[in-house]
């Protein structure tokens, strides 16, 4: 059983399992793909973490899971909102799963009934964990960030994180869009 | 395979959970022994492993005293409205209210009759007509469903919607005209033995008879409402919010004009009857101001009323139906900003929802005499008042999708301060379903996190 963020520490996955599990991940993961590409948006993948604190930067708009995040001044900004977030997902590496690390998901609603589009961040919010390590998203293929249209709805952004095995996710930190708040997530 | 997977564990919920509702199928508080009662959507919500699936709640509330909920999830794989209000009328004439509920970010598949299979996230929406009558016969989850005219224009088909007898209207307001993109339109559906007759009728700014000018970002069809405010008696009239239209005077004019974003509700009169629409043009000028954003109208003991809403200048309109004419202005509401983001007539009174301030808040108005407006608001970042109902028997259901982790409802009699809440997984209402199984990963789980942001 995977860690819920902020939950109990990850299991080791039982062995034996291995390539049914992968199988099934298969279908969850291009489904996922089809549904990101099919919203005009992309799945983002880490490449490590790096050590080190967030960032600095007021302010910062503070909201847990569930919540609303405005995304602007208006009640008609922008707004997003993570609906779950979780670690102990395998780690694909090209040799296989890598038993010292996880991957971390999480998944977001991004939402813009403002009537004008919003250009998604080039650099998406970062994942804190428990002793203050930063884990970067990045995007894969890269290129500019997508645009989101007024009234647009996108339900499969899924932020993808890798890190040690051992550290949990304490929150999600960074901005969602071009020029907008930097938003603080605790996990 | 995956669907179903999703098919076979949403049939035995919906079985499973349908049987308390038709066991204490008592008294309804409206429309006789009539189900479902209210709606409830939660847009965003995760059902199996579908990301933001969302999903709908009915829930029968006991005529007086303490309120007892008998709450479902309705039809797991159905996707409701994100935002704005839910339609509740008796659309076929069996006596009980029918609901309809919109989806603008979803479409629908090619096979008709099977809605619930045939959908993906898109951005042309449909809409799901949900029929009441008795659980007797059968009736709860009878649906019909209402899809876009043409496919591919991406208007959020569904991002409002309106019903009277025999007749739906839905708004699509990002929907293009020719060379204009954002203008809006609506769809009206004419409908007999639940089924619709004929092809809709397709009104926007540039329809003979509708006024204004079809312009680049108007959204109209934003917001909509239905009653029998003027013109022939017995006949709805339609009305239509176009909250980003700009006041800039007459002739098509490039966006930002004028005073930018004033908004503008347009009257159409006897919109059931097949002839070219009448109609006239409202506004209330004030730079984004917003007018029209939300909408509520209804005729009561002979007497139409109409509320229009301008959350962007804190301001609600009120018109009043008059013997033979158009409805007139009676009166502007001040509030705070957002006062106005949502609406309801319930009985003698005006609820208004404004839940940027603090933690939301819900101001009731009655229509007639000086009494003194009752108020009544949420916790901290609750976004009490993103929306708002009559629940009957002197009391509102009133949103706060961002209470807690999953959202909660409030049911809120006017004028006392006894407020129950309601909230997915706190025994009353249930949690949405996770995959069929022991969920293994966070994902597989379902999750509510934005109950309330609709109810009807």
């Amino acid at each position: 059983m995977p860690t819920v963020a902020g939950g109990r520490p990850p299991v080791t996955p039982p062995p034996g399992r291995g390539h049914a599990r992968h199988g099934r991940w298969v279908v969850p993961a291009v489904v996922t793909l089809v549904l990101a590409c099919g919203a005009g948006f992309v799945v983002f993948w880490t490449g490590g973490s790096t050590a080190g604190g967030s960032r600095a930067v007021a302010p910062v708009l503070v909201t847990g899971i569930g919540g609303r995040i405005p995304l602007g001044t208006g009640f008609d900004s922008p707004w997003t909102m993570v609906q779950t977030a979780g670690c102990g997902y395998p780690s694909h590496t090209e040799r296989g799963v890598d038993p010292t690390r996880q991957t971390c998901r999480v998944f977001v609603v991004l939402g813009n009934p403002s009537p004008e589009p919003v250009r998604m961040a080039d650099h998406f919010p970062d994942l804190v964990d428990d002793r203050g390590g930063t884990h970067p998203a990045v995007r894969e293929p890269p290129g500019r960030a997508p645009v989101v249209q007024p009234g647009q709805r996108l339900t499969s952004v899924v932020f993808t994180y890798e890190m040690a095995r051992e550290r949990r996710p304490v929150r999600l930190e960074g901005r969602l869009i071009q020029a907008g708040p930097i938003v603080r997530v605790p996990l | 395979m995956r669907f179903v997977r999703v098919a076979v564990a949403g049939v035995l919920l919906a079985c499973l959970t349908s049987v308390p509702v038709a066991a204490h199928a008592g008294p309804a508080a409206r429309g006789g022994d009539c189900a479902p009662e209210f709606v409830i959507a939660d847009p965003n919500a995760r059902q199996y492993e579908q990301a933001a699936l969302g999903a709908v709640y009915t829930l029968r509330i006991e005529e007086e005293g303490p309120p007892r909920v008998r709450a479902r999830l309705m039809r797991p794989w159905m996707p409701p409205t994100p935002e704005g209000p839910i339609a509740r009328a008796d659309i076929d004439g069996d006596g009980c209210d029918d609901l309809v509920v919109g989806s603008p970010h979803l479409s629908a598949g090619d096979h008709p009759g099977t809605p619930d299979l045939g959908y993906l996230p898109g951005e042309d929406g449909y809409v799901q007509i949900i029929w009441g009558g008795t659980p007797a016969r059968g009736q709860m989850d009878a649906t019909t469903v209402l899809r876009p005219p043409v496919r591919g224009r991406h208007g959020h088909f569904g991002w409002s919607v309106a019903a009277a007898a025999g007749v739906v209207a839905v708004g699509a307001p990002h929907e293009d005209a020719p060379g204009v993109p954002d203008a809006g339109a609506v769809h009206l559906f004419a409908l007999a033995d639940r089924r619709v007759r004929g092809a809709p009728r397709r009104l926007a700014q540039d329809t003979p008879g509708v006024p204004g000018d079809s312009e680049d970002g108007d959204l109209f069809g934003w917001s909509l409402a239905m009653a029998d405010l003027a013109g022939a008696a017995g006949v709805p009239d339609l009305v239509v919010g176009a909250p980003y239209e700009d006041d800039d005077g007459g002739g098509r004019q490039p966006d930002g004009q004028g005073v930018t974003h004033a908004g503008a509700v347009t009257l159409l009169r006897d919109v059931a009857l097949p002839r070219t629409p009448a109609g006239t043009q409202f506004r209330l000028p004030s730079a984004e101001g917003l007018f029209g954003y939300a909408l509520a109208a209804s005729r009561s003991a002979g007497v139409a009323n109409l509320a229009a809403g301008a959350p962007g200048a804190g301001a609600v309109q009120l018109f009043r139906g008059t013997p033979g004419g158009d409805p007139s202005p009676l009166r502007v509401l001040r509030g705070p900003r957002s006062y106005g983001f949502s609406l309801a007539l319930a009985g003698d009174d005006l609820a208004i929802g404004a839940p940027d301030e603090g933690g939301g808040t819900v101001t009731v108005v009655p229509l007639d005499g000086p009494a003194e407006p009752f108020v009544v608001g949420g916790g901290p970042g609750d976004r009490f008042g993103w929306s708002v109902a009559g629940a009957g028997y002197g009391r509102l259901l009133v949103g706060a999708p961002d209470r807690g982790r999953t959202g909660a409802v409030a049911l809120v009699p006017i004028g006392g301060d006894e407020i129950v809440w309601f909230a997915p997984g706190d025994g009353t209402i249930p949690e949405p379903p996770s995959v069929y199984g022991e969920p293994r990963w966070p994902h597989e789980r379902g999750v509510a996190v934005d109950f309330g942001s609709s109810v009807g």
